[in-house]
């Protein structure tokens, strides 16, 4: 059966989720005329539907797609509503944003979210409710509440959010950020501590068919594989002889050592010890590139969604 | 909760003679909504009542809870007649109301609102009326303890400035007694919300700016700053979002710390004391006047209070409790506090809370005293009521048609039997033990004695 797969149809989400898949080896080639459908010739049986981010985590609730890359902040946001829907990678390692509070500049009180917490009861007692425009209501609620601020009154936005304070609509705002550039366009600044720090990810519905599950599994083999394998380096040296590679297993993702030459994968951290170990072995000649894949034994997206299937039973 | 035939008749019972009880003293009822906008709640009780709300969407994504109880309601619906209406305002209400955090969740509230009327004598009226209530149901060994939210309110006021911690401290004081059971806890609770000892210190040069503040004095430090302010222009182009005068005079206190935590650590101190002012009202009035006169406390709560006291004496209710050591939750209370117990048992509790109103909307401030029973609470101290579906004796008549004919007959006989007030079955149940048998115009009694049915009437006990 044909793997229904959403993917974020404009922005840098789509832009870095094309990357991200022709990196994986799943370039998605456009099939149709109609540009929001298209299919990756090296995934048989798997069709693509170009989707607005925010509408994907509803649809692969509702099965109308199995699986979907969206904002993890998208998907926290209508956490109550998804019962289906399963987080199977949630960082994907691009589309990173922090949902924030941010007060207008000249709010120089104000720091951190108890200083809002003080600011509330004080304005209650003038019977003024704290008014927080914003797209993100169930997460700023959920937030402030924690934080012990229950007076407020949140303004929901569909626009331009960042503006509500000028117009005089709100108070403050409470919305995602990349750079800080727009707050601090609009006289804003953030206060700590985010509410949310969120980034692209991949979602499943739980009931995904069975005969759709090689397609599934390869698809999460080959992403894992990519962003498992992310600073990793396969280091190659010419080795005297015979030599005990103990000291470089703690280093190390893996070592093997045949003949004259041993082998290892390590991250960008442990290179220069590893180079030190190596030397100390008495090895020489070592080179270092990068890694493209790292293929373990481990699926632990697999693993989450065969859980979430099994919870259905 | 189920409550069976006998629990029903026993809680129909207490809560109509109690309604009838506040209407002698001129309550008029009202009926109030389960649900409510969740925003009333959290307005009024503040942080805390979230976790133990039942709380849900609706299909428009209205924000609604169950309310948690009543008062809150009946402000609710009184505020945007509030202007129109002579005060003051004598009701009472009765319904279920629901919180996670007990056992059951749902439990039954009795209560009298009293809006409009300031002074003792209103506290004395709902006080007399709490307890000859429970005793008109029959209840003994009722214990009334008096406590003043006032003493507590104005220690926080006079010695923290910061409004979050006096919400905390308040907060959390109005638990004692119940999950924070002594002070040592209140305090660990204080230190827990970093009121005590910082949890997350200043950054470094907001550290320095302090200790360059602390040393000019709030005065000169709000001079100092606003000036700055000023000069810097650090307003948008659209104007100030907030009154700068706050901004700065709210940074100020902020930035000492030292203060605000000095200020709770003395409130703790001073706590501690105050949980031993505990005993029978008369004699521990002077350790009151003690402990005022020793933190330079106004001396007002403790007139208050022996004016009461001095109603109170004149009625025909036992000699109260003076007690320090108890909170009620709900923190909205803002003088006397008030619970009836029974061998330990709260079966009500109310008192006074004048910032209610302005705190839901209102423009002005208006005082109100009130009270709530809890009817579980009161009918386990009356009786244990018989568990079982069918209640003895609650049948009182059953005719039973000897044909399917007679059926017409019985029924018409029934109907003039329920108008004199009798519990009446018809049944073609031949086994029922004390059936009347009805055929033609003749009952037949179950000794064999013929009667004209008509006769029924009179021949019945």
């Amino acid at each position: 059966m044909t793997l229904t797969l959403a993917l974020p149809s404009k922005g840098t989400l789509y832009e870095s989720t094309l990357a991200l898949f022709k990196n994986c080896g799943l370039s998605v080639g456009n099939t149709s005329e109609r540009s929001y459908e298209a299919t990756i010739p090296h995934l048989a049986n798997t069709r693509v539907l170009y989707q607005r981010p925010t509408e994907i985590p509803l649809k692969v609730e509702e099965a109308t797609v199995d699986l979907g890359i969206t904002g993890l902040d998208l998907v926290a946001e209508r956490g109550h509503q998804l019962k289906n829907l399963v987080v199977l990678i949630e960082n994907l390692g691009f589309g990173r944003a922090e949902l924030v509070l941010a007060v207008p500049q000249d709010w120089i009180d104000v720091s951190h979210v108890q200083d809002l917490v003080d600011l509330s009861l004080r304005w209650r007692k003038q019977g003024r409710p704290l008014r927080i425009a914003t797209k993100f209501s169930h997460l700023t609620s959920e937030f402030l509440e924690q934080q012990g601020l229950n007076h407020f009154l949140l303004v929901p936005s569909d626009g331009a959010t960042e503006v509500a304070p000028k117009l005089g609509d709100a108070d403050l705002i409470a919305d995602t950020v990349t750079t800080g550039n727009t707050l601090r366009a609009n006289g804003l600044r953030p206060i700590h501590p985010p509410i949310f720090s969120s980034q692209a990810c991949l979602v499943a519905h739980r009931d995904v068919a069975t005969s759709k599950l090689p397609q599934v599994a390869q698809l999460l083999d080959r992403l894992e594989a990519y962003l498992r394998a992310g600073s990793y380096l396969f280091l190659t040296a010419q080795t005297p002889g015979t030599v005990d590679v103990a000291p470089l297993i703690p280093l190390s993702m893996s070592v093997q050592h045949q003949g004259h030459q041993v082998s290892l994968v390590v991250t960008e951290r442990q290179l220069y010890p590893a180079i030190q170990k190596l030397r100390q072995l008495g090895c020489t000649d070592t080179a270092v590139v990068p890694v493209k894949y790292f293929f373990t034994d481990q699926t632990p997206a697999l693993d989450r969604l065969t859980t979430a299937r099994t919870g259905l039973n | 909760m189920d409550h069976l035939p006998g629990a029903y008749y026993l809680r129909q019972k207490v809560s109509g003679q109690l309604a009838q009880h506040f209407e002698g003293y001129g309550y008029q009822g009202i009926e109030l909504p389960i649900i409510e906008n969740v925003d009333l709640h959290l307005r009024k009780t503040g942080q805390g009542i979230r976790r133990w709300l039942y709380r849900f969407q609706d299909q428009t994504g209205a924000e609604l809870c169950l309310r948690p109880e009543i008062t809150a309601s009946v402000v609710r619906a009184l505020l945007p007649q509030l202007a129109d209406t002579a005060l003051p305002l004598r009701l009472h209400y009765q319904g279920p109301v629901f919180r996670q955090n007990q056992q059951p969740h749902q439990t039954t509230q009795l209560g009298v609102e009293l809006i409009g009327l300031t002074g003792e004598l209103a506290e004395a009226e709902c006080i007399e009326m709490a307890f000859t209530g429970l005793q008109r149901l029959g209840l003994t060994d009722l214990e009334l303890v008096l406590s003043h939210m006032g003493v507590v309110i104005g220690m926080v006021e006079d010695w923290i400035e910061e409004e979050r911690y006096r919400d905390f401290v308040i907060a959390s004081y109005s638990n004692l007694g119940q999950e924070l059971p002594t002070v040592g806890h209140l305090a660990q609770r204080l230190d827990e919300l970093g009121l005590l000892t910082p949890t997350e210190p200043l950054p470094e040069t907001q550290q320095q700016l302090a200790q360059v503040l602390a040393g000019l004095g709030r005065h000169q430090s709000q001079v100092l700053l606003t000036g700055l302010l000023e000069m810097l222009q650090m307003t948008t182009d659209q104007g100030p979002t907030r009154d700068m005068a706050e901004v700065v005079e709210r940074l100020v206190t902020k930035l000492d710390r030292a203060t605000q935590q000095a200020g709770v650590r003395k409130f703790i101190t001073a706590a501690q004391e105050l949980a031993l002012v505990k005993g029978p009202a008369q004699t521990t009035l002077p350790a009151l006047a003690q402990f005022l006169a020793h933190h330079g406390l106004v001396p007002s709560y403790h007139r208050s209070l022996t004016d009461l006291l001095g109603y109170l004496a004149q009625t025909t209710l036992p000699a109260p409790v003076l007690d320090f050591s108890f909170g009620r939750t709900l923190h909205y209370y803002s003088g006397l506090i008030f619970e009836i117990r029974h061998r330990g048992v709260t079966l009500c509790g109310g008192g006074r809370y004048d910032g209610l109103l302005r705190s839901l909307g209102s423009l002005t401030d208006c005082p109100t005293v009130g009270f709530s029973y809890h009817l579980e609470h009161i009918t386990d101290a009356l009786a244990l009521p018989p568990t079982s579906w069918q209640l003895p004796g609650f049948v009182q008549v059953v005719l039973c048609p000897a044909t399917p004919t007679d059926y017409g007959s019985a029924v018409q006989i029934a109907h003039r039997l329920r108008a004199q007030g009798r519990t009446v079955l018809v049944q073609p149940d031949h086994s029922a033990p004390d059936r009347i048998v009805i055929q033609g115009n003749q009952a037949i009694l179950p000794d064999g004695q013929t009667l004209p049915i008509a006769g029924l009437t009179t021949y019945l006990p």
